[in-house]
């Protein structure tokens, strides 16, 4: 299990896995980031809560160097990319993408590859482990997830809650430094949402760093470390879960809570 | 006065032996025309601000809106004048050649075309998702863009190099010699005699080669599309 548990390395007990400073990113004169700053310590859970269209996709894109920031720092596991300093370079941004995996809304499984293969890839090929590591370590992250016993099938043969739970072995047998999950949860059917949810505390429950976007309010209060609200491409509110979910300091985010709230007696 | 059987154990065997000239006539533009079709798919592919993209957008309807034949002819006529103007003697270049370099150029602009098509297609969710997995360019192209691409183009694929490996029976209007360049110098030959069985035997001789070529194809085309499948 060493191997999926989050990796220790050289990072101090108390330097943040990733460091955001300073964060801004527009799409055509659009400002839909708007200075963001903040830290996750190794280990810990952080959740982002927000309206749609508050920018919070866009950050975590940022943070896996699949968007280009405007300007800001972005540090992962030692790896930082100055985009105020212009185009970082190529290299740096493999880097950074290499301590980071993502875990998407839609799950964006290689449809073409067998669940196994999906978990393997990027081990053999990013990773450059042999076959037997590759399909050992694939078979870790996909017991970890619930998901042994189907590694032969095609995505197409999957329910959307096995999906997703094959996209999060596949992010979990990297080791990054950081996982980030985008809604993981919102294209899901009602009933299959919880299978991810508990998957995603015991990945947590491992030590793995976590950056969460999700509309899962009872989720957050119980996993995360920290919550941030954002709204239009701003952090409102941060905190301890308790605080932020239970107390919230601005009207804005007692109507989103409430909003929420009514979302779940539709 | 021959009989029918005469007539083809006479050319049959001839026929036989100009196969191979038929498949390299087929097989070399392949080959070749998958390589540049890619590039010039690529450059279609890039931003319309960039001069490559109109450059292929022009070559590419040219050859895809001109007949074959008259493309064969430019180049074999126009080539070697080309050619001997920038200071190169080619005259001892066979006509296959020329006929191969027409039918790349030709099938490189339907290749590209076709491919772009599956291009278009692809899934960016995947594509993003190897890159999020820390896939660099190159891997990515390897292992997500290009095997989706493929599968996607296949069948059309498939049609292009049924209809390259019948329209090298043109070739013997250069003077190159294949199947059917053969079959009409047997016909020449013997006045005419016999025409119909000469020709009926290569037609049965293209008909069975396009048929293993199709099977061939459909094959890939189910290996490549496994994954689709109803659950067994
Ligand atoms: N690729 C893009 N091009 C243009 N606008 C975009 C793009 N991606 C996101 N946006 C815009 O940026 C804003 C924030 O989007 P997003 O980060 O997806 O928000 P959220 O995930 O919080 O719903 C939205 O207004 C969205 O329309
Ligand atoms: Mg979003």
């Amino acid at each position: 299990m060493t191997e999926l548990s989050a990796s220790a390395e050289a990072t101090p007990a108390d330097a943040p896995v990733v460091s955001v400073r300073g964060l801004k990113k527009s799409f055509g004169g659009v400002e839909v980031i708007k200075d963001v700053s903040f830290e996750v310590s190794q280990g810990q859970v952080l959740s982002i809560l927000g309206p749609s269209g508050s920018g919070k996709t866009t950050m975590l894109r940022c943070i896996n160097a699949l968007e280009r920031p405007d300007s800001g720092l972005i540090t992962v596991d030692g790896v930082s990319l100055d985009y105020g300093k212009g185009k970082p370079r190529y290299r740096d941004i493999l880097a950074q993408r290499r301590k980071t995996a993502m875990v998407f809304q839609h799950y964006n499984l290689f449809k073409n590859k067998t669940v196994l293969h999906n978990v393997t890839e990027g081990l053999a090929v990013v990773q450059r482990k042999n076959k037997q590591e590759a399909e050992a370590i694939a078979g870790e992250a996909l017991e970890a997830v619930g998901m042994s016993g189907l590694e032969d099938r095609f995505p197409m043969h999957l329910s959307g809650g096995q999906q997703q739970r094959v996209s999060i072995a596949r992010a979990l047998a990297l080791n990054p430094s950081v996982i980030l999950f985008d809604e993981p949860t919102s294209a899901l059917d009602p009933e299959r949402v919880n299978e991810v949810l508990r998957t995603m505390k015991d990945i947590a429950s491992r030590g793995v760093t976590m950056i969460v976007v999700t509309h899962e309010i009872r989720f957050a209060r119980a996993v995360s470390d920290t919550v941030i609200f954002m709204d239009g491409g701003r952090i409102v509110e941060k905190g301890a879960p308790d605080k932020v979910i239970d107390h919230p300091q601005t009207d804005r985010l007692r109507e989103f809570l409430n909003s929420l709230a009514s979302r779940e007696f539709e | 006065m021959e009989t029918p059987l005469q007539i083809l154990s006479k050319v049959v065997p001839g026929i036989i032996s100009h196969i191979p000239q038929t498949l390299l006539y087929w097989f070399l533009p392949s080959v070749l025309a998958l390589a540049l079709g890619s590039l010039l798919c690529w450059a279609r592919v890039t931003n319309r601000r960039n001069p490559l993209y109109w450059i292929c957008t022009v070559v590419i309807s040219f050859f895809r809106g001109t007949p074959g034949i008259v493309q064969i002819y430019i180049v074999f006529f126009g080539l070697p004048k080309l050619i001997w103007a920038i200071g190169y003697d080619v005259s001892d270049w066979t006509a296959g050649v020329y006929f191969i370099i027409a039918t790349t150029l030709n099938l490189s602009c339907f290749m590209a075309e076709t491919l772009r098509g599956g291009y278009l297609a692809l899934d960016r969710g995947q594509v993003e998702a190897g890159l999020s997995i820390g896939f660099s360019r190159v891997q990515n192209f390897v292992h997500v863009i290009a095997p989706q691409t493929l599968k996607v183009a296949l069948l059309n694929i498939k049609n292009l190099e049924i209809d390259v490996l019948k329209d090298t029976s043109v070739a013997y209007t250069i003077g190159a010699v294949e199947i059917m360049g053969y079959a009409n110098r047997m016909i020449a030959l013997r006045s005419g005699l016999g025409q119909l069985w000469i020709l009926g035997a290569a037609a049965v001789i293209y008909f069975v080669m396009c048929a293993v070529l199709e099977i061939a194809f459909n094959l890939m085309v189910r290996r490549i599309s496994r994954y689709e499948e109803v659950a067994r």
